[in-house]
């Protein structure tokens, strides 16, 4: 994607919250292994998972 | 009028942002060194907001799915023209998105940057519905959303969803259903118009080489002649991070050739719109990458095992009211791709990849894909 275009459309996407892309190297730079671990911590539940298998058909499915 | 410039040294940007009397606000990134200029209009308004209450204690008004996306295409449809025909001749080209939770309009543009400024904000801002541009439309989106029923990877992901929300606006395609938009009507498209469409639910974000004071006048002079009653709505958000309700196991057959897999994971808090929130969320966007990237191990060994092939992603989406992870592609057997999936979340401690050294390079490689110089 064309850089301008980029920033336009990811400054738009974010318009209606505190934080925009260019706070991203800082908060990048601060985030450590760690915090990295907790977040797939929060992630990694047994609950609230959809699995979804889509195969092709067959005869009897048709 | 409230305008404020804020240099992000780290990211080598410069942000100036300005509230104009009515609400309205500007982003505004001048970048002199391109020929070329971009501007989104944006709505805090999407396929999600399907219910608005128009005084305090009123019932609420509820939409049918879809109206968001229709009020998109409507829009650029006037009485004697066709809002993509004004930019044409002012040498723009201009394209419109709606997702969960926002519409946009945008155009770019090489000159006339005021002129096209001035197109967009005006044929955003002023609605012009019938019942017969109404009923045309219908048929209209009605085939895109026939398009998309025909698309295998779209209706998995509608219905991943659905497993995920169900009874939620995000378990319905962001067009609708042919059946729920032919419940569409003017006085509908009016009403969402004046509860979302109002300046202090609307940001204009201007990136690319023009004059930043310049826009702001011309903006400020549109938007004076624009009287605007106060804003009526009140947002019904439907926040949804009950994990109790997702389906946890569907199989759907369709006209493929090759199976295909998906996990989902709903997020069962939310993600703040601070920075608080936006630390969490590139956290996560990092541990995913970390485990299952293309440059890891995890993800070389799949593909070398024949559980994967190069159709394989995932993608972390933040919205308004809710969060979700999804992973998916084609496989040979997707229960195996799937088991694959849920062993690697689960080990993720054993894994290898999970190092001081890679999360350096993996965050060099972002800030170099969403920054570019």
């Amino acid at each position: 994607m064309n850089s301008l275009e980029n920033i336009a459309n990811q400054l738009a996407s974010r318009a209606f919250g505190d934080t925009n892309m260019f706070d991203y190297p800082d908060v990048l730079a601060e985030l450590t292994l760690a915090d990295v671990l907790a977040a797939g911590q929060a992630l990694v539940r047994d609950d609230g998972v959809a699995i979804l298998h889509l195969l092709p058909e067959t005869e009897a499915s048709k | 009028m409230d305008d404020t410039t804020k240099r992000y040294a780290d990211a080598g940007e410069t942000l100036r942002r300005v509230t104009l009397p009515n609400g309205l606000r500007l982003q505004i990134v001048v970048k002199p060194e391109y020929h070329k200029t971009y501007a989104v209009f944006t709505t805090n308004f999407g396929a999600v907001d399907d219910q608005v209450r128009l005084q305090a204690d009123a019932q609420p008004v509820v939409v049918p799915a879809g109206t968001a996306h229709f009020l998109e295409h409507k829009l650029f449809d006037k009485a004697d023209y066709d809002a993509f025909d004004l930019f044409g001749a002012s040498g723009a080209s201009a394209n419109a998105f709606t997702s969960a939770t926002n519409t946009n309009y945008l155009f770019s543009t090489t000159r006339n940057v005021m002129k096209n400024v001035e197109i967009l904000l005006d044929f955003v801002q002023d609605p012009y519905f019938t019942d017969a541009t109404v009923a045309k439309e219908q048929g209209i989106i009605g085939q895109e959303i026939q398009m998309y029923d025909d698309d295998p990877n779209w209706q998995a992901y509608t219905s991943l969803l659905a497993d995920m929300y169900p009874g939620h606006p995000l378990s319905q395609d962001i067009a609708g259903t042919v059946d729920s938009i032919s419940h569409i009507t003017p006085a509908i498209l009016r009403t969402m118009h004046q509860a979302f469409y109002h300046p202090q639910n609307m940001v204009l974000t201007v990136v690319g080489n023009f004059d930043a004071d310049e826009l702001i006048r011309v903006v400020s002079a549109n938007q004076a002649g624009k009287v605007t009653a106060p804003a009526p709505q009140a947002r019904i958000t439907h926040d949804d991070y009950d994990v109790s309700v997702v389906q946890p196991y569907s199989v759907k057959r369709l006209d493929i050739v090759r199976p295909k897999g998906y996990v989902g994971i709903k997020g069962s808090a939310p993600i703040t719109a601070d920075r608080a929130g936006l630390r969490q969320e590139l956290a996560t966007r990092l541990f995913l990458e970390l485990i299952f990237g293309d440059s890891g191990h995890t993800y070389t060994d799949w593909y070398d095992q024949g559980v994967i092939d190069d159709t394989f992603g995932y993608e972390f989406n933040v919205g308004r009211g809710y969060n979700f992870t999804v992973f998916s592609g084609d496989a040979t057997d997707p229960n195996r791709m799937t088991n694959a999936i849920m062993a690697a979340l689960r080990n993720y401690r054993a894994n290898p990849d999970v190092n001081v050294d890679r999360l350096a390079r993996i965050i060099k490689a972002s800030l170099a894909s969403t920054l570019p110089r």
